[in-house]
């Protein structure tokens, strides 16, 4: 019961960086049709960001998580500008292909930075735990939980209820009519891809401390933020949290009692499933194209 | 007709090249570079014809590597593995495409992601088979057929032209037919091709089992010449590589794929010494092709070659004035 | 009574909450030209999606010939011998007019990759006779001019005649046409007409959507009208436009057609 808890616990942990990550990406799929890349890079230019400010420049911990994120926002929609704004009504394809080369300059960049070997970040709250009868929980996977919900709630709120919220979703829905009701849509994508990217940045921030911190650490987070955008349905919220913490928790167990070599299987398995089965998701209706 | 020809002298100096230059670090680079340009041959086939980008081609080329190395260590003879691998690497082309390429937009990307990661996996785990991490040695050269009798490297530069021209054959043949013109149709709109008559799933999942195939006969090509396998190989950066092989030549033509494979190999051997910045060099290429010029080294040409033509006429009516 | 070429049973589609086609039946007869009208957002389009494949009703049925085609996907939809065209034009981008149209002839050829790949004489006569019809149907509609152009680049009139073309080159002894007129001037429209009625003449069946009245009146030999989904009237054009719902419901939403009528 324990160990069940336990892997519960650490599930969640993934599960939470899972659904930061996601969050931009379908959001970017819904409005732009695209695939971006180059989205996994933003959470470990998040981690390296946080990294340096805490090793190099003794930054405070708590400190550099909100400064990274604000840096890759910045990151982000210098992306946006330079590499997808000009294939703006080019084929979808290139802007895949073109978030794919952006992946590459971002990984190559850090490693020429930071060279290739695993850093760590230090946290207040590593070394620290907090028992439950038999349970002992580490404060920094209690911290990563408690700060991964505060966000989800934050930019849940934002795109519900605000202003820009309304005009993120309008542009998601459809761009063209939503241009016609005089909203900005250029400022509206950049907005998303300055969300996104700070949300990437977040659970890169987050999870440093548990894992380490190296150059190609983004392609699997991209990896497995598509099977979350695929399992919620592409450009839903709900979905996309709802997806990545089942797909936290259904690894975590995986690797707890199955085999942990094959443990990044899973969410592959599970992708091919939700396209056999569910092609729009768990928790998307099936919507016909516009003809 | 002005491609026919620019492919038949390359063919020619293909041939002819070697006989003059023989010598073993050129001659390797060659042969890299023929296993290359299958590969890209064959990726082009599914991402360039019909349009759909496939980020795990390097899969392919292992499973097409392994199979004919492990197939032929166990006494097979090494042309009949090689036959087998591709078509074991069809059959896996199928069981991914079929639930994946029925459906539209992005998935098939981010579905052949997920299988280049998978089969990475089980080369690097499935160790009582593959040897994991420690490599696959003792595979046999392929049985000497008349006049090649693979003992030395030239001898697997004319095999790989002559597996290179039979590729650059299939791909023409394809194109041109009913199949490569449902691949176009696709590529362009899909819904147009279905009202056209065209069994779309049919034709992406077709497509992709004979690109599966071909990057098999890469594989077991690589495998028997170098005689050595290894899981990095055939990780997530070499499906990359492939595609930017395709990219730089230009997406969807066969003189493009040729193209591409030969000046990033040549390439990355003058960028050894940079090693460090070449990955950099090329993610700039990606985004500046797409941006700048989608239709990559091909289209440059193209282009180069209508501006020849006009001056060409021009010099032409000028001299009979 | 001739058997209908095309006939639904209560065919009816659901968008979410939404009911875009509400138990519509209608059937067409062989050689006619058969006008489908009412407002915007009255599923006109939607119903060509459903006839062609491209969506799956909800409920009801649709016969082609007498034969269900209700589950039946869009390429072998064309098979049986439907065609259409697109109210927003949809030609293959970047490729010529005669490649546009050389793609209806798909499922004619019936040769397999291996005899493609030893271009076998089956292959070659096979291809030949398909480019041969292509650049006959060229020839007939005056296109043979525009045969090597980038289709997509040509002005709209020609782009629609070339999707109509494309549309017949598939075989096909039904016809849907999704706004034909929609952006052609005049002139061009009256060619249209001709056009049309050619095509009838030459004993095909033709199923318009189209909202310019005087081309309706000018060709349809009978017309349904659609109006939120549901059919409000089948008959001929003086018929149906003196059915007090037909006019109301153009006179609620689209007065300025209800004046043309």
């Amino acid at each position: 019961m324990v160990e069940f808890l336990q892997q519960t616990i650490n599930g969640l942990v993934m599960g939470s960086s899972y659904v930061l990550t996601a969050l931009g990406l379908t959001l970017i799929f819904g409005m732009l049709d695209m695939l971006n890349f180059a989205h996994g890079e933003l959470l470990m230019a998040g981690a390296f960001i946080a990294t340096t400010l805490v090793e190099v420049f003794h930054v405070s911990y708590l400190v550099a998580i909100p400064v990274s994120m604000l840096v890759v926002a910045i990151l982000g929609v210098i992306m946006h500008r330079l590499a997808f704004h000009p294939l703006r009504n080019s084929e979808r394809v290139n802007l895949l292909v073109s978030s794919l080369g952006v992946s590459i300059i971002l990984q190559n960049a850090v490693q020429l930075i930071w060279g290739p070997d695993p850093r760590n970040l230090p946290s207040p709250f590593t070394n620290l735990q907090i028992s439950f009868g038999g349970l002992g929980i580490n404060q920094q996977r209690l911290f990563v939980v408690l700060v991964s919900i505060l966000l989800i709630i934050l930019l849940y709120y934002v795109i519900q209820k605000s202003k820009i919220g309304i005009a993120m979703r309008a542009c998601a829905f459809d761009m063209d009519v939503a241009k016609l009701m005089g909203i900005k849509a250029n400022n509206i994508i950049m907005f998303t891809f300055a969300i996104g990217a700070s949300l990437a940045a977040s659970a890169g921030t987050l999870l440093a401390p548990i894992f380490s911190v190296y150059p190609t650490m983004g392609v699997m987070a991209t990896v497995k933020a598509f099977v979350v955008v695929l399992m919620g349905g592409v450009g839903n919220i709900t979905g996309a949290i709802a997806g990545g913490f089942i797909l936290g928790l259904v690894e975590t167990y995986a690797a707890g009692y199955w085999s942990s070599e094959y443990k990044d299987v899973i969410a592959f398995v599970i992708m091919i499933l939700v396209l056999l089965l569910k092609p729009a998701g768990l928790f998307g209706k099936q919507v016909q194209e516009k003809v | 007709m002005k491609k026919n020809l620019l492919l038949a002298l390359l063919v020619l100096f293909s041939i002819g090249f070697p006989l003059f230059m023989s010598n073993d670090y050129l001659t390797h680079i060659l042969i890299m570079a023929g296993i290359n340009v299958i590969l890209v041959l064959s990726l082009n086939i599914i991402s360039g014809f019909a349009g759909q980008i496939s980020l795990g081609h390097a899969a392919f080329f292992g499973i097409g590597a392994y199979a004919s190395a492990l197939l032929s260590m166990q006494g097979l003879p090494v042309w009949i593995a090689g036959i087998i691998a591709a078509v074991i690497s069809a059959l896996a082309g199928l069981l991914v495409g079929y639930p994946v390429l029925r459906l539209r937009g992005h998935f098939f990307a981010i579905a052949t992601l997920g299988f280049g990661e998978i089969v990475h996996l089980i080369i690097n785990n499935w160790v009582k088979v593959t040897r994991g991490p420690m490599g696959l040695s003792g595979i046999p050269r392929p049985e000497s057929i008349p006049g090649l009798d693979f003992s030395q490297k030239i001898d697997y530069y004319f095999l790989i032209l002559l597996l290179v021209i039979l590729v650059i054959y299939l791909s023409n043949r394809m194109h041109k037919s009913k199949m490569g013109r449902a691949l176009s149709a696709i590529r362009a709109d899909e819904i147009t091709a279905r009202t056209m008559g065209v069994h779309v799933a049919y034709y992406k999942v077709t497509a992709f089992a004979w690109s599966a195939a071909v990057a098999a006969i890469a594989g077991a090509a690589y495998a028997h010449y170098v005689l050595f396998l290894s899981p990095e190989t055939f990780k997530g950066a070499a499906s990359i590589n492939i595609l930017l092989m395709l990219l730089i030549g230009g997406i969807g033509s066969v003189l493009g794929s040729v193209l591409g494979g030969l000046f990033i190999t040549v390439l990355s051997e003058y960028l050894r010494a940079f090693a460090q910045y070449q990955m950099i060099i090329y993610g700039v290429l990606i985004v500046f092709v797409v941006i700048f010029a989608p239709k990559g080294l091909s289209g440059l040409l193209a282009k180069m070659a209508g501006l020849f033509g006009r001056w060409n006429k021009r010099g032409a009516t000028n001299i009979s004035n | 009574m001739a058997q209908p070429i095309l006939a639904t049973e209560n065919l009816a589609l659901h968008f979410g909450g939404v009911v875009a086609v509400d138990k519509v039946s209608i059937s067409v007869k062989p050689g006619q030209i058969f006008g489908l009208i009412g407002p915007n957002g009255a599923g006109k389009t939607t119903m060509f999606n459903l006839l062609t494949g491209i969506y799956k009703p909800t409920s009801g049925k649709m016969f082609f010939k007498g034969k269900d085609i209700t589950h039946l996907p869009t390429h072998q939809i064309t098979e049986l011998g439907i065609s259409r065209t697109f109210q927003n034009i949809r030609l293959l981008k970047g490729q010529s007019v005669f490649e546009n149209i050389l793609i209806a002839t798909h499922y004619h050829l019936k040769y397999n990759f291996v005899s493609a790949f030893f271009s076998t004489p089956k292959y070659r006569s096979q291809e030949q006779k398909a480019k041969q019809m292509v650049n006959a149907l060229l020839e007939q509609y005056h296109l043979t001019q525009y045969k090597d152009e980038i289709a997509s680049d040509l002005p709209q009139g020609i782009q629609r005649k070339v999707e109509i073309i494309r549309a017949l080159a598939t075989g096909a002894e039904l016809v849907f046409l999704d706004e034909p007129a929609a952006g052609l001037n005049p002139v061009e429209t009256s060619e249209l007409m001709a056009l049309i009625k050619r095509i009838r003449d030459e004993g095909k069946t033709v199923l318009l959507i189209e909202h310019d009245m005087k081309l309706v009146k000018g060709v349809c030999d009978e017309i349904a009208v659609l109006n939120f989904g549901q059919l409000i009237d089948q008959g001929t054009y003086d018929q149906v436009t003196k059915n007090p719902r037909v006019v109301q419901a153009y006179l609620g939403r689209r007065y300025e057609n209800a004046q043309s009528l």
